[in-house]
């Protein structure tokens, strides 16, 4: 793997964690399936971006927020992942002034954020795939 | 292995579970700023939200390839069966050009091992 598709690719071994932790314990991966789901992934990454990029160019700001991701996955017809990562945020942002108030009842600058409690997307949304996403960036004809 | 101990080791589990749980923040940061305009900024919530999720994304399919190969008495989740769970949960876009990719890094593989030969 050359430096380019180094720095283009998230690390396998993160996303094979990942994979595994939703996998029964005696299931096993395949290099080739770790790869293509790198793959996958990238892609996702790409596509969404470029997506809530148009949006921020179009209103003449600079800077992608969290709110541009949302738009993105439900402008790309992944409502139930745009869903999801809504009450993900509004969690986000509860835990950041609760902990921005604690700091300062306390004056403790070391007070360590809780994470917010991971999503379960995958089981709503298992029950509700009914828009197929539109079409990833760079398909060739 | 189970630690009782007070608040910070509760703290440090959290810590290590949740890098467990996402893919690092600076390759997805990295490979959004690829796609962005040169001035553009990326806040660190956008990151952080991108990376919650792209772990549900990767669990979300591979949950469905895995339900594939339990049907079939099969232990390894293999390529096919990535794609396959890509067609079936509606990201059939997504799963042709992987089928591409697999497919040409195969072939790579065997020219290499030509060579080796």
């Amino acid at each position: 793997m050359d430096q380019d598709e180094q720095d283009r690719a998230l690390p396998i071994a993160n996303v094979s964690r990942i994979m595994k932790q939703i996998l029964p314990p005696s299931a096993k991966i395949s290099k080739e399936g770790k790869q293509v789901m790198q793959e996958c992934v990238t892609e996702f990454i790409s596509f969404v971006t470029g997506e809530a990029s148009d949006k921020c160019h179009k209103e003449n700001r600079k800077t992608v927020n969290g709110d541009d991701i949302c738009w993105a996955l439900s402008s790309l017809g992944f409502d139930n992942y745009a869903e999801a990562i809504g009450r993900y945020l509004h969690k986000y942002r509860q835990a950041e002034r609760e902990k921005i108030n604690h700091d300062k009842k306390y004056e403790n600058p070391h007070i360590n954020r809780a994470p917010p409690p991971p999503l379960l997307l995958s089981r709503v949304t298992r029950d509700k795939v009914e828009n197929p996403p539109p079409s990833p960036p760079n398909q060739s004809g | 292995m189970e630690d009782s101990i007070g608040g910070s080791s509760s703290n440090d589990n959290n810590i290590i579970k949740e890098q467990d749980r996402l893919l690092p923040i600076a390759n997805v940061g990295r490979l959004m700023k690829q796609i962005l305009p040169q001035n553009a900024k990326i806040s660190k919530e956008a990151k952080e939200t991108m990376q919650e999720c792209v772990s549900e994304f990767i669990s979300f399919v591979t949950s469905e390839a895995s339900e594939k190969c339990r049907k079939e008495r099969r232990k390894t989740v293999n390529g096919d069966d990535i794609c396959w769970a890509l067609a079936t949960l509606g990201f059939d876009d997504y799963a042709e050009p992987m089928r591409r990719k697999s497919r040409t890094k195969i072939q790579e593989a065997s020219t290499n091992q030509n060579d080796l030969c």
